[in-house]
């Protein structure tokens, strides 16, 4: 047969399939492809009257606005900062979670313990941020409380306002938050290794510490690696939810991120052309960032999410 | 097998360790919860660590009298319910025929669902479209723009791939419609699958205040629980709802009033609740569902 036969008897066949999916294809066209269209208006001086195809073109004013802003350089190193403290110390955190997880022998006690490590990942940020500003305040927080009782300080800390403790405190949020759903994956990979390698180990003399050394942080290795590559794809994603709700003008100097960025200038001051702008910018950046990790990745084992 | 005294006392503990870290990890929940029972007055003078000093319902008649509160919270609860549903329908469709692989322009069509997950048009031409289309502000702002998500049509569609293909032959060859097919055979063969998109969608539409914030107005008629919260974490929501309480039940006197922070609390009370009560039953869904969708090879 013929190719533009075979292509007419396969559409008569899957006729139906074809017709299931339309509706859905003209969804995915209307809401998630129109708007990659609409950054178009980061080339032009956007009006709400004129439309996105009536407004002026500006070139690259926008663009070249934000790169000579003084803004610039904050935005971008708390963006990447954040990201990639909550990177390094959550995935630490989760390996040696779960690492010691799987140490615990008591199966109820250890099913315990993974459960409410999850409890977290569950919550909004919105929600951290209400229990964070409970517990942390400077007046009668029980954190300070605590410290104040047992001399640690002598005037409570000012987790909320302070600038210079933001980037602790957030990354001590992510941790909290993350760690223990992230450490299933690595809880996985431990429960996978062989149980051989730690008997010989054993019989060779090896004590606890030098087992989790030398088999069982090995054997995790890969997927670690993969883990922490493919994340650094993500790492100009620092999330608006925690950086809205824990961001104050106090600590907008560390707090800044770009897609928080992006709300106040963009979409509060009703400077639309120049937040798409920064939105595109940080979406093609993030989008470059993640191909290249997932080659990477790919290159040294053959392994990625696309 | 012998075990040696140092290996004892490392499992002890590491037993230990990990209580008190779970009792961390507990801790603020228990917290938030005790000052929500708390009287209202006396929680202003802080100081309130596990259980409530004076207990009060308070909080939570008020909680149940703010129409505000009564009806986000039956936002909430509409949108999860009805949005999921909807959710499960359109990611098993697709997902349904994106499993065949005869399918022409089967890896386009792939393609076009994967790269939406790596690329957006950002916040900025969202908003602009859902104002041009009419959604701002609209029920349906919950329910259509977020109609199915790329990750689970993914794992779906890898599930109904490994599905017995002589299965669906043999009910297609028994006349049996597509639609049929989906509903009556591959629906049911799937319920670990279904089962943990559902509770993947579901916390997502009850987490949600993105969407809530920022397209719509966030006030009486389409405000979520989640939607409140940000106003009341951000603006001084909670005062207001205190003093329209008071002057309210002005009549009761000697009945202690609510204050802001107890209200707080007993917001995030109830938007957490009924998340803490169901995720421990769905462990084994998210567990294997992040093990099945997270690194191919």
């Amino acid at each position: 047969m013929t190719r533009i036969a075979e292509f007419r008897t396969k559409l008569k066949q899957q006729k139906v399939w074809l017709l299931m999916l339309l509706p859905f294809m003209a969804h995915l066209f209307l809401f998630k492809y129109t708007p990659m269209y609409g950054n178009l208006i980061a080339f032009k001086n956007y009006s709400f009257k004129k439309g996105i195809l009536g407004s002026p073109w500006a070139g690259w004013k926008w663009f070249e606005f934000f790169f000579n802003s003084p803004d610039l350089y904050i935005v971008l190193r708390n963006t990447v900062v954040i990201s990639v403290l909550a990177l390094i110390f959550t995935t630490i955190a989760s390996i040696v979670f779960a690492i010691l997880v799987c140490e615990l022998r008591n199966t109820y006690m250890k099913k315990f313990v993974q459960t409410v490590s999850y409890l977290p990942h569950f919550i909004s940020w919105v929600v951290v941020a209400g229990i964070a500003f409970t517990l942390l305040t400077i007046d009668g927080g029980t954190v300070n409380q605590l410290l104040l009782a047992l001399h640690i300080v002598d005037k409570p800390i000012n987790f909320l306002g302070d600038t210079n403790l933001y980037w602790p405190l957030i990354t001590f949020l992510n941790v909290w938050k993350n760690a223990g759903y992230n450490s299933i994956l690595y809880i996985a990979a431990i429960a996978s290794i062989d149980k051989m390698l730690y008997e010989s180990a054993i019989i060779d003399g090896a004590n606890k510490w030098k087992q989790i050394i030398h088999i069982t942080l090995p054997c995790m290795r890969p997927t670690i690696v993969i883990l922490l590559i493919l994340s650094l794809g993500y790492v100009l994603n620092a999330g608006l939810d925690q950086q809205f709700f824990m961001g104050n003008p106090m600590n907008v100097e560390h707090s800044q991120v770009l897609e928080t960025y992006i709300v106040r200038y963009g979409l509060q001051q009703l400077e639309y052309s120049y937040g798409t702008a920064v939105g595109l910018f940080r979406s093609l950046v993030s989008l470059v960032f993640v191909i290249v990790a997932n080659m990477i990745s790919r290159k040294m084992f053959r392994m990625g999410v696309f | 097998m012998l075990i040696s005294r140092g290996e004892k006392v490392f499992h002890f503990v590491n037993a230990i360790l990990l209580l008190i870290l779970s009792f961390s990890i507990l801790y603020p929940f228990l917290h938030i919860l005790a000052v929500s029972l708390n009287d209202g007055n006396d929680a202003m003078s802080r100081g309130v660590v596990l259980w409530p000093r004076k207990f009060s319902l308070a909080a939570y008649e008020l909680v149940f009298k703010e129409p505000l509160l009564f009806h986000s919270a039956y936002v909430s609860v509409f949108r999860t319910v009805v949005g999921t549903l909807i959710n499960l329908i359109g990611t098993a469709v697709i997902a349904y025929v994106l499993a065949n692989r005869q399918l022409l322009f089967r890896r386009t069509t792939i393609f076009l669902f994967l790269f939406t997950m790596y690329f957006n048009g950002g916040l900025i031409p969202e908003f602009l479209l859902i104002r041009s289309l009419g959604l701002y502000d609209q029920m349906a702002v919950y329910l259509l723009p977020g109609l199915v998500a790329a990750m689970p049509i993914m794992i779906m569609r890898q599930f109904f791939e490994d599905l017995p293909q002589a299965l669906l032959e043999s009910a297609r060859i028994d006349g049996a419609s597509e639609f049929r097919t989906l509903m009556r055979i591959v629906i049911p063969m799937s319920t670990p699958v279904m089962a943990t998109m559902a509770l993947l969608y579901a916390v997502g539409h009850w987490t949600s205040w993105y969407d809530t914030y920022f397209f719509t107005r966030n006030d009486g008629k389409l405000a979520t629980l989640q939607g409140i919260l940000v106003k009341i974490l951000m603006e001084s929501e909670a005062q207001r709802m205190a003093s329209d309480y008071s002057s309210l039940m002005e009549s009761m006197r000697g009945e202690s009033k609510p204050t802001s922070e107890v209200i707080r609390m007993a917001t995030i009370t109830i938007t957490t609740l009924p998340v803490l009560c169901v995720y421990p039953f769905l462990q084994k869904y998210f567990v294997s569902g992040m093990t099945l969708g997270a690194v191919k090879e």
